[in-house]
């Protein structure tokens, strides 16, 4: 018991405490009622508003997490793009087994979308890389088609200047300007004027060519290639651009060396020079395996390969801009550009 | 049935009034009864006598809290009954812990004082305890008027051990201090 009864109190003692206690046989009957009471509950509607908010809160959460998930579902899925390589998954967007077969509609490699995965390729840093391309081959007809085949709902009003992707929003195809591109075999995007001598001969051990395309109604000439290697890619955008842009002196490396940066590179790069950083052109003539070395970096992402991987362009002198973003070693990528071009 | 009825049937001299009694609040003074007690026997013996006093004062009396009146006359056949008790040395249970922690209460004596008389005191206590904030006064009659355990009052008002011991600590010093103040000798 507690330090109360430490004085053990004697019988006189306790007889005298029991007149306290047969005193207390008189108290007021309102006290004595007033102890009766429990602790007052709180009024249940004054909990239930709590509970209304909380309430609220969730069906608010569940429904926006809902629409988060639908919106994924729809725009192409953000999970299917979340890893490297990804975006070579995307390449090739094949109908959905859910849709209506008996709409009569082409076959899935006649809906193939080819999408330039640049901006999908994790930093997003140009989107000027990428556009939602169709095959040309299904034609505009075939097109409207594939929209009311897709997602169900009628296109017929739509620009048909491509193919709708698995769950395409009407929005999405009438907001975002779509491209038709032409789909070439290796061969073919090799023998393509101007810039199919600049696919390379040599690539990375176990790469394989996945697929090649050209926009023709870009107003320059463009070519881009996949190759693939398991979860390793490398994408090759082959442009000849109207105005030519500015190239970096490799001389000054602090522009584009990223050993000598740490990540993330958004706070160790100068800003001054920072969009140089992100997306280097060398001159040709200044590429060497060095420079090659400084742009091909690992890193050390939790779940992807330690393959190193890097991005820059590469500008030609008859003014053919190369756009590299790809894996490998730097010899290999070095031994790849010396492939590519006008071998004299 | 309510106890307007139940008295009514005190004052019609119907035997039916005892038996709604201990329907009503057989429990209630029972519960009172064994706190003090600690044996079924014996709580017994005090809720049965507690029917008959009942019987016996009503009427005259007619009281406005039949559960009060009820429980005080359990309460007094329980004191009175512990009393008993303790002389054959047979006491035990709460309230000896009860009475060893109401001694503390106890004024020192004075030689030139009288001792209080029994009416003085009831008076002195209650005004004590309606000086007494509510939650403090709750505590102290739950432990000193029906001797309930510390777990019990904290768990009727939703409080901690504790804070139930602390609250019952310092009513305890406030009541020797305003009976020393009064005079009063026990």
């Amino acid at each position: 018991m507690s330090g109360v009864h430490e004085r053990e109190p004697g019988q006189e003692e306790q007889q005298r405490a029991m007149r306290i206690m047969e005193a207390l046989s008189g108290v007021d009957e309102e006290l004595l009622e007033r102890c009766s009471a429990r602790r007052k509950v709180r009024p249940l509607w004054r909990n239930a508003r709590a509970f209304a908010a909380v309430l609220c809160l969730a069906v608010v959460g569940a429904a926006a997490w809902g629409g988060y998930q639908l919106s994924n579902l729809r725009m192409g899925s953000s999970d299917r793009t979340g890893g490297n390589g990804a975006w070579e998954e995307e390449a090739e967007w094949e109908a959905s087994p859910s849709e209506d077969p008996a709409s009569g509609n082409t076959a899935p490699e006649e809906q193939e979308t080819v999408v330039s995965s640049e901006e999908r390729n994790g930093d997003g840093k140009d989107q000027s890389w990428s556009d939602g391309l169709s095959d040309p081959e299904a034609g505009e007809g075939d097109t409207e088609g594939k929209t009311q085949d897709t997602d169900g709902a009628d296109q017929s009003g739509s620009t048909g200047m491509g193919g709708v992707e698995e769950g395409e929003t009407v929005t999405d195809k009438e907001s975002c300007l779509q491209l038709q591109a032409e789909k070439l075999t290796e061969e073919q995007s090799r023998n393509r004027e101007a810039l199919g001598v600049y696919v390379p001969e040599a690539l990375p051990e176990g790469y394989v060519f996945e697929s090649a395309y050209t926009v023709p109604e870009e107003s320059q000439a463009n070519l881009t290639v996949y190759w693939r290697k398991g979860m390793d890619s490398i994408m090759l955008y082959l442009e000849k651009p109207r105005k030519l842009p500015a190239t970096v002196d490799v001389a000054r490396r602090e522009y584009y060396d990223e050993s000598l940066y740490d990540i993330p590179y958004g706070e160790t790069v100068p800003e001054d020079y920072r969009e140089i950083f992100e997306d280097p052109v060398f001159a040709a003539e200044d590429l060497t395996l060095e420079v090659v070395r400084s742009r091909m970096r690992s890193y050390d992402d939790l779940g992807d390969t330690d393959t190193p991987r890097g991005r820059f362009c590469v500008l030609y002198p008859d003014g053919v801009l190369a756009r590299f973003n790809g894996r490998g070693t730097a010899e290999e990528i070095w031994e790849m550009f010396c492939s590519m071009g006008e071998n004299e | 049935m309510t106890d307007a009825k139940i008295l009514d049937l005190y004052w019609g001299r119907e035997e039916q009034a005892i038996y709604e009694s201990q329907k009503a609040y057989g429990k209630y003074c029972y519960h009172i009864a064994w706190n003090i007690l600690y044996s079924r026997e014996d709580s017994d013996e005090c809720v049965n006598d507690t029917w008959l006093r009942a019987w016996n004062a009503i009427p005259p009396k007619r009281p406005g809290r039949l559960a009060l009146f009820l429980g005080t006359i359990t309460r007094n056949l329980s004191l009175d009954r512990w009393k008993e008790r303790r002389a054959m040395k047979r006491g035990r249970g709460e309230m000896e812990l009860a009475l060893d922690e109401l001694a503390e209460c106890l004024p020192d004596a004075h030689n030139t004082e009288e001792e209080v008389e029994a009416a003085e005191l009831e008076r002195l206590v209650n005004v004590f305890l309606q000086g007494l904030p509510e939650r403090e006064c709750n505590i102290f009659l739950r432990r000193y008027w029906y001797v309930e355990e510390y777990g019990d009052i904290a768990r009727r008002y939703d409080m901690k051990l504790n804070t139930v011991k602390t609250s019952l600590f310092r009513t305890r010093r406030k009541l020797r201090e305003y009976l020393e103040k009064e005079g009063v000798i026990i």
